[in-house]
């Protein structure tokens, strides 16, 4: 037998503290990788989609997501001119468009129940430089 | 306020391992360049940007039980990039040395050592080179 725990308070999945920010345990969907060719939508299925871009610059969407805490992490993997990503709800009016320009090129972003945050940007493929957020 | 998870068992021998529940912040990345400075304990991304000069940051004891933080390096060229960990597992482990591009450190929070404890070193560009710990 086993039992789980969540603790005294019962809260588990959304924590805050004192002051704006707030914490989130991750949540991640057993679902297969989005493969996205050209333009289109991203998924909010699962926490991956591989961008090759088409004769671009590719105009790619990002809907609400579905639970607090959800990751979604989007990568241009091939770059033929390019793809701009618009999120739908943005933290910021001026962070709703994600410019990916280069191969490699990536955003993790966090759901938090009414925007997605952008919590991390870079490149992997050469490590230093990231797509521009506006 | 606990987040953490408690798993019980009719075998306790089988397990082990401390389990945390990972937790992650909803704020947006941020860069240093300054020669001494103090990593943020507030975002989840932290780039340490040693274009000018060399970095030597420290990072305080983080918030909640589970925290999860990423430390990377976007330039190094400028000098030693290194991370000082306030409140580490072990004073063996507590320096965190930066030598490419795209170096990077993942640490999760654990409130009841207190503690910093590094769990991954990658390089994000792939190549085989890793942070150096000691």
């Amino acid at each position: 037998m086993r039992e789980l725990e969540i603790g005294s308070d019962g809260v588990l999945f959304s924590v805050t503290q004192a002051g704006t920010e707030a914490f989130f345990v991750p949540v991640i969907p057993k679902a297969a990788a989005q493969a996205l060719t050209g333009a289109g939508a991203i998924n909010v299925t699962s926490y991956y989609t591989a961008v090759t871009s088409a004769s671009g610059p590719n105009a790619l969407t990002l809907a609400d997501g579905t639970v607090k805490g959800q990751l979604k992490k989007v990568q241009l993997i091939v770059d033929d001119g390019g793809a701009a990503l618009t999120i739908a709800s943005p933290v910021s009016s001026s962070l709703d468009v994600v410019t990916f320009a280069d191969a490699g090129d990536f955003v993790l972003l966090l759901w938090n129940g009414d925007a997605w945050s952008i919590i991390e940007a870079g490149n992997d493929a050469d490590g230093a430089t990231a797509p521009a957020v506006a | 306020m606990s987040s953490n998870l408690h798993w019980y068992s009719t075998n306790p021998t089988t397990i082990t391992a401390t389990a945390l529940t990972p937790v992650i912040l909803d704020a947006a990345p941020e860069t240093l360049t300054a020669a001494t400075p103090a990593v943020s304990i507030n975002t989840f991304l932290t780039i340490l940007d040693a274009t000018s000069n060399g970095v030597a940051a420290t990072l305080a004891d983080g918030q909640i039980h589970g925290q999860l933080k990423r430390v990377t390096a976007k330039v190094v060229a400028g000098g030693t990039t290194n991370l000082t960990i306030a409140s580490a597992v072990s004073s063996s482990l507590n320096v965190v040395t930066f030598t490419v591009i795209g170096d990077t450190v993942d640490l999760i929070w654990n409130a009841e050592g207190p503690y910093w404890r590094v769990y991954q070193l990658l390089d994000t560009d792939r190549n085989s080179s890793t942070p150096t710990i000691a």
